[in-house]
């Protein structure tokens, strides 16, 4: 597992963290906004090649996608947060994952918590804690 | 990054406008350029697999950067094979054939044929 990135639907990078990451960016910001870019285009031209859809957006359309060096693993709630994995490409799908995330991890500390404002990146290091324990205790946390 | 062939197999569903197709695949294109420069690890490299709800793409890319797009059902695994086998197709019936100039549309009727075989044999 390489990086985490939480996204809400502004675009505006809520949360990230790498672990195993050998090549670093140049600009974290400018990576990010690569990101949350190339999934927005992405997600709009998933929603309309699928084949009997009528190109309505739907949440559950991207799933992931995988490249020969990396695989990135996409969730995204009814409320436009986008939750991404990028891991290593043999890693099978790790959605349900970031749905654990969502509903155990970001619900808790962050949905529940009066002092963190929507729209502004998390400085909870409860967040940071919960997140980073169960990522490391994923069973494919150091498979490369 | 421009579209030259596009064919349409499922019985069930409607296929897209040749517009939308088109528009496709050139955002297809420059996607699959960014998402490889995003590696996090290694040299770049595109979009190999995309896994949606109701399909799956895989793209294969020749050396030449030509890019083959196969979209096929959630469950399907050895596209990848099936794209080797069809850009076999693609330098035996278009490249070697005399009158298809590259980077036009293709309408060789031998390449139709062949691939409706591979495709519908599978």
């Amino acid at each position: 597992i390489y990086c985490f990135y939480l996204f809400d639907r502004d675009g505006v990078c809520l949360y990230y963290e790498d672990w195993n990451r050998q090549k670093k960016p140049k600009s974290l910001p400018e990576e990010q906004k690569l990101i949350f870019g190339l999934l927005f285009s992405l997600k709009h031209t998933v929603c309309a090649m699928r084949p009997g859809g009528d190109g309505k957006m739907t949440v559950d359309g991207l799933q992931s996608y995988a490249t020969s060096t990396y695989r990135l693993h996409y969730f995204e709630t009814a409320t436009g947060l986008r939750f991404i994995l990028i891991t290593n490409p043999n890693v099978p799908s790790l959605r349900e994952c970031l749905r654990q995330v969502y509903s155990g991890i970001y619900v808790e500390y962050i949905t529940k918590n009066p002092l963190q404002s929507l729209g502004t990146p998390i400085t909870s290091t409860y967040f940071a804690q919960s997140l980073t324990k169960y990522i490391r205790g994923l069973p494919y946390f150091l498979s490369t | 990054g421009g579209l030259i062939y596009t064919r349409h197999f499922s019985q069930e569903h409607a296929p897209l406008p040749v517009n939308e197709c088109l528009r496709l695949a050139s955002t297809f294109h420059s996607m699959h350029a960014i998402a490889g420069n995003l590696t996090p690890v290694g040299p770049p490299t595109g979009i190999e697999t995309l896994e949606a709800d109701t399909f799956r793409l895989e793209c294969y890319q020749t050396p030449t950067g030509i890019k083959f797009l196969m979209l096929a059902e959630p469950r399907v695994t050895a596209l990848d094979t099936v794209l080797k086998q069809i850009y076999s197709l693609y330098s035996d019936y278009v490249l070697k054939n005399a009158f298809y100039e590259l980077d036009m549309p293709i309408q060789c009727d031998l390449f139709n044929q062949k691939l409706d075989v591979l495709v519908n044999g599978k």
